[in-house]
């Protein structure tokens, strides 16, 4: 358990009795650090903490901005956490689609060792990831390129709702010149897909092929209580637009 | 002490209980201390009437488990007699910013928790620091108003 915002009220309501709750509070893992050229993100790091962090203003603003937007209050924003919102894996969530705009790794740990695993491989199915039963969260790896432009939208049907669609779009600057650019979409589906396009101008046009890639990737929509697979499918790709044009003027100012 | 016991501080008190399993610190603190001012709502984390302030931080207590508590320190709306706390009180009397009462404590909480934190927010920081706590009579302005009251009186307004 890290922050408990989902595990606690699903015990309470008996849709989960586990034996064992080992709460993961006291192994400091709610740091930012730079290891190397990465940005090493605990995985008990909170929205909080993502909202005033110099580290990740200037090196995963998505995070930021997607942290800006959580819902809830203190008693939510400082105690939810970037991993445990990923290994919950819910669609309808704001996490799991900026991880994979960002290109990061999830660091996974256990008695056997260590692994990282891509983003993109770790949202397996809703409310299931890559993670193993022995295995913990313990840190969100974000690489060097420096993701100094981003743009986050989502849409949702009241202020305090989960989003029904997200996206995130992360803009790097390559080192032989030239941008990458990285689009999510989120809660749409059943898993957050994205595509990638690297431009070879750094002053690139609005790449509309790229909004149309990330939206091809939706082969499948998402439906819960809040909205049908039907609906977020269909607002997906303005979404999908209105983030990739808030990272292109990011990086036009 | 029983092996499973935890030493938390509550009100300024040290307090040894022994949880049950899977209990929330709301019901510790409703029920095993007889503190009754944090008030028992929707159990999701939504409604925020059970915010009290854990380790000086606004916390929701239906999302904390008991057995997490050890070592920690719980200040409820009974204890709570710091100056923000004390100035929104009268505020909230002044300004009717109460009808049914029951998101009341929880406001309260959640809003000394922000004078603390911003002194002299605005009325942005307000409405978005008890975004995560709902008055279902929907009284908001009065409570708004009240919040603005309170920061008003404190030093450097």
């Amino acid at each position: 358990m890290a922050g408990g915002t989902w595990l606690v009220p699903h015990m309470s309501r008996a849709e989960r009795r586990p034996e064992l709750v080992v709460d993961l509070r006291r192994l400091a893992l709610r740091e930012v650090v730079e290891e190397g050229d990465a940005l090493v993100l605990g995985a008990c790091v909170s929205y909080e903490q993502l909202k005033v962090d110099r580290m990740v203003r200037q090196r995963a603003p998505v995070l930021r901005a997607m942290a800006g937007g959580i819902t809830g209050g203190q008693g939510i924003t400082a105690q939810g956490t970037l991993g445990g919102s990923a290994c919950y894996g819910n669609p309808s969530s704001d996490v799991p689609g900026c991880l994979l705009a960002l290109g990061a790794r999830l660091r996974l740990a256990s008695t056997a060792g260590t692994r990282d695993v891509a983003a993109r491989d770790f949202f397996e199915a809703p409310f299931r990831t890559a993670r193993r039963a022995d295995e913990i969260l313990v840190a969100v790896v974000v690489d060097a390129a420096g993701h100094a432009h981003a743009g986050y939208h989502k849409l949702k049907l009241s202020g305090s709702s989960w989003p029904i669609v997200t996206a995130a779009c992360c803009i790097s600057q390559r080192a032989g010149g030239g941008l990458h650019a990285r689009l999510a979409i989120g809660a749409a589906g059943p898993v957050p897909v994205m595509a990638e396009a690297t431009l070879s101008s750094t002053v690139a046009a609005f790449p509309h092929t790229l909004v149309e890639a990330a939206v091809a990737r939706l082969t499948e929509g998402w439906s819960d209580e809040l909205a049908d697979a039907e609906y977020r499918l269909a607002v997906a790709p303005t979404v999908a637009e209105r983030a990739a044009t808030a990272a292109w003027e990011a990086l036009d100012a | 002490m029983p092996e499973a016991a935890i030493r938390l501080t509550v009100n300024g008190e040290e307090r040894h209980v022994l949880p049950e399993p899977g209990q929330l610190l709301l019901d510790l603190v409703r029920d095993t201390l007889d503190l009754k001012a944090c008030h028992f709502g929707c159990l999701t984390g939504d409604c925020g009437a059970c915010t009290l302030i854990v380790d000086g931080m606004a916390a929701k207590s239906c999302l904390l488990l008991a057995a997490a508590m050890d070592g920690r320190s719980v200040l409820t709306p009974e204890g709570d007699t710091t100056a923000e706390t004390t100035r929104l009180r009268a505020a909230f009397i002044t300004h009717g910013a109460f009808q049914c009462g029951f998101c009341t404590s929880g406001m309260l909480m959640a809003a000394a928790d922000l004078l603390r934190r911003v002194p002299h927010p605005s009325p942005d920081e307000i409405r978005w620091a008890i975004n995560g706590n709902l008055c279902r009579c929907t009284g908001y302005e009065p409570i708004i108003c009240a919040i603005q009251a309170a920061a008003g009186q404190q030093e450097g307004a």
